[in-house]
């Protein structure tokens, strides 16, 4: 089994009195999709965001290669391969598609010139079009705001800049919540594809057909507790969505 | 799952928007999509209004005052508008131009030559600005109440320190005498208007810091998770916006050789006007130098024009208030269309 890239360590995190994450282990491995699974206010959103260096840990260890580390601003994140494309942000409204497709990331289409860093416009368009064409995304004009774009388009346009920057890990939130079968259909191919070019891919979601089509492990959250870990060879669909709602693999209500 | 069912089911709709044909943009489209796009019409407006009506509206004395008036006002206002870009505000920039000026005054009194005096007077704006940001950005409070802090304060120790008198350069500085020169009929203090216009102009549409500073004003906490460090942006706006106003004090020096107590009160609204005719948006995120800088000039040009026109000063206020109503709907406009 290939080394985890990226590992928590019963990892709690509190938000004052709301515990949103309780003692969680989390194994993200090079060449591998973990689907993260869990029903609205699992915290879902919360462990990938102490994974992008949005939160940090009330308590518990975040290992890098093995090695401790703590990831402290989105940036660190960033720079160590960790791209994230989240369901709530990641995308500026008022700015031009190509400026948000280059957000954070500039330096690397820009001229290094005394004193700053000079951006390529005409570059950084083109750049930015081959990559939404890449997803199958046609949008000829770079230059509309965001703001012009439907939900659908802006969470295509954040997938397409997490694809072109190849990260060491790659996160996404809820991807396909907003697109289409056509569209899902080939988000799903890209993540294969990731997959397959050896980057850490983690897939949040609560489809769990998305989820079973490409993820090879799986972690369940259950009101913010690990329910479970298991490879898809050893857990049916039907498993999966009994976990999700009662924490186990058996179908009982959670009330009695 | 009805989860799955739900997916599923809202999943055409959501294609249909990808598939979505966009019209061609229009020229007008084009013209119309640039948060400057009203004040340069406003601008032309403007002034064909007083070239009719105003007599030697175009006489080489009547330029040199417009652009004169303009000058310490637009370089504040390149400052004020980077900040309110990047989503903050500066009251103080007022008060910290006549305080710039009366500590220029004093150091050069005291023996520190003109040329020294520019850098550390930058210096000082930039502490100051500073200032302004760390509390805001660390402590959370709302950049009205710590600039409208900041401007009572400078204001009083200015007040302080010149008694309520003006006070004057005793013996004219040699390098400020030089740059208090005139080109084609140009004033100096302009050409640093025009100067400090252009560099950031450049910065904010062609670098990185200028993306970061968009992004920041339009969403700190988005601009964040993509790794843009918008604390540390919105800071070094404060600073910039500090420091311009300090460069102003700097220029006013050099052309007037003299400070009262009271220059530069009432600066920090009007500059917001012009900013604010220029196309910016005061949710941040948006807006333009070369717009600020032109609502700069319209300024001037109102104030000229009124007086060659022979009507009375009070008018003024009436007219300038009036521009910004305008401005504000023409931009609520302009700034729909180019975002829906
Ligand atoms: N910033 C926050 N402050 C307070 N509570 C939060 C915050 N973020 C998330 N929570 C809470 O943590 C719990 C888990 O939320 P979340 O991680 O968004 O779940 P999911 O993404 O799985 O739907 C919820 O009860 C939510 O209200
Ligand atoms: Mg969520």
């Amino acid at each position: 089994m290939t080394k985890a890239i990226l590992e928590l360590s019963n990892v709690s995190k509190s938000f004052g009195r709301v515990h949103s994450l309780r003692g969680v282990n989390l194994t993200v491995r090079p060449g591998e999709v973990l689907g993260l699974l869990g029903d609205n206010g699992a915290g879902k959103s919360t462990l990938i965001k102490v994974l992008a260096g949005v939160h940090q840990p009330t308590s518990g260890d975040i290992l890098w290669d093995g090695v401790k580390t703590n990831l402290d601003s989105p940036r660190v994140a960033m720079m160590r391969g960790i791209s994230v494309v989240y369901q709530d942000l990641g995308i500026i409204p008022l700015l031009s598609i190509w400026r948000n497709f280059f957000l954070g990331r500039e330096d690397e289409v820009s001229r290094k010139l005394p004193f700053h860093y000079q951006l390529r416009h005409s570059h950084m368009r083109e750049v930015a079009r081959g990559a939404l064409q890449n997803l199958g995304i046609h949008i000829d004009d770079v230059d509309l705001t965001v703001a012009k774009l439907s939900g659908g388009e802006r969470q295509s346009i954040a997938i397409a800049r997490a694809v072109h920057f190849q990260s060491k890990v790659l996160i996404l939130d809820e991807p396909t919540a907003a697109l289409s079968l056509k569209e899902t259909a080939k988000v799903l191919a890209y993540v294969r594809e990731a997959r397959n070019q050896g980057v850490a891919v983690v897939l949040i979601t609560h489809n769990i057909a998305h989820a079973y089509e490409v993820c090879d492990r799986f972690t369940v959250l259950f009101h913010g507790s690990v329910a479970e870990t298991a490879d898809r060879e050893s857990v049916t669909e039907q498993q999966l969505a009994n976990l999700i709602n009662t924490g186990t693999r058996e179908q009982r209500r959670i009330a009695v | 799952m009805t989860t799955q069912n739900q997916a599923a089911g809202q999943a055409p709709v959501a294609g249909a928007a990808i598939a979505r044909k966009r019209p061609p943009k229009t020229r007008m489209d084009k013209l119309l999509g640039r948060p400057e796009s009203g004040v340069i019409i406003a601008a032309i407006m403007v002034w064909v209004f007083f070239a009719t009506f105003a007599p030697h509206f175009f006489s080489a004395r009547v330029t040199a005052n417009v652009l004169l008036a303009g000058a310490s006002l637009g370089i504040i206002a390149v400052g004020v508008a980077t900040l309110m870009i990047a989503g903050q505000f500066d009251l103080s920039v007022g008060s910290v131009y006549g305080l710039s000026a009366a500590l220029v005054v004093l150091m050069v009194n005291h023996g520190v030559p003109g040329w020294a005096a520019l850098p550390i007077i930058m210096v000082f704006g930039v502490v100051l600005g500073t200032i302004n940001g760390l509390l805001v950005t660390r402590l959370e409070i709302h950049s009205l109440i710590i600039t409208l802090g900041a401007l009572m304060f400078y204001r009083g120790v200015l007040l302080a320190i010149t008694e309520g008198f003006p006070i004057r350069l005793k013996i004219p500085d040699p390098f400020m005498s030089m740059l208090d020169f005139e080109a084609f009929g140009i004033p100096g203090p302009f050409f640093w208007f025009i100067g400090f216009a252009a560099i950031f102009a450049y910065v904010l549409t062609r670098t990185r810091f200028g993306n970061w500073l968009f992004a920041t004003g339009g969403s700190p906490e988005a601009a964040r998770s993509m790794g843009v460090p918008a604390n540390r942006v919105q800071i070094t706006a404060f600073a910039v916006a500090s420091m311009l106003a300090c460069v102003a004090g700097y220029v006013s020096v050099a052309r007037f050789s003299s400070v009262d107590a009271l220059r530069g009160t009432g600066m920090e609204l009007e500059v917001v006007l012009a900013v604010v005719v220029g196309g910016a948006s005061l949710n941040g995120g948006y807006g333009s130098i070369i717009g600020a800088a032109l609502g700069v000039l319209i300024i001037g040009m109102i104030q000229q024009g009124l007086i060659l026109m022979g009507i009375s000063v009070y008018w003024y206020q009436a007219g300038i208030g009036l521009l910004l109503i305008v401005a504000a709907i023409v931009n609520q406009y302009v700034r729909k269309r180019s975002i829906s």
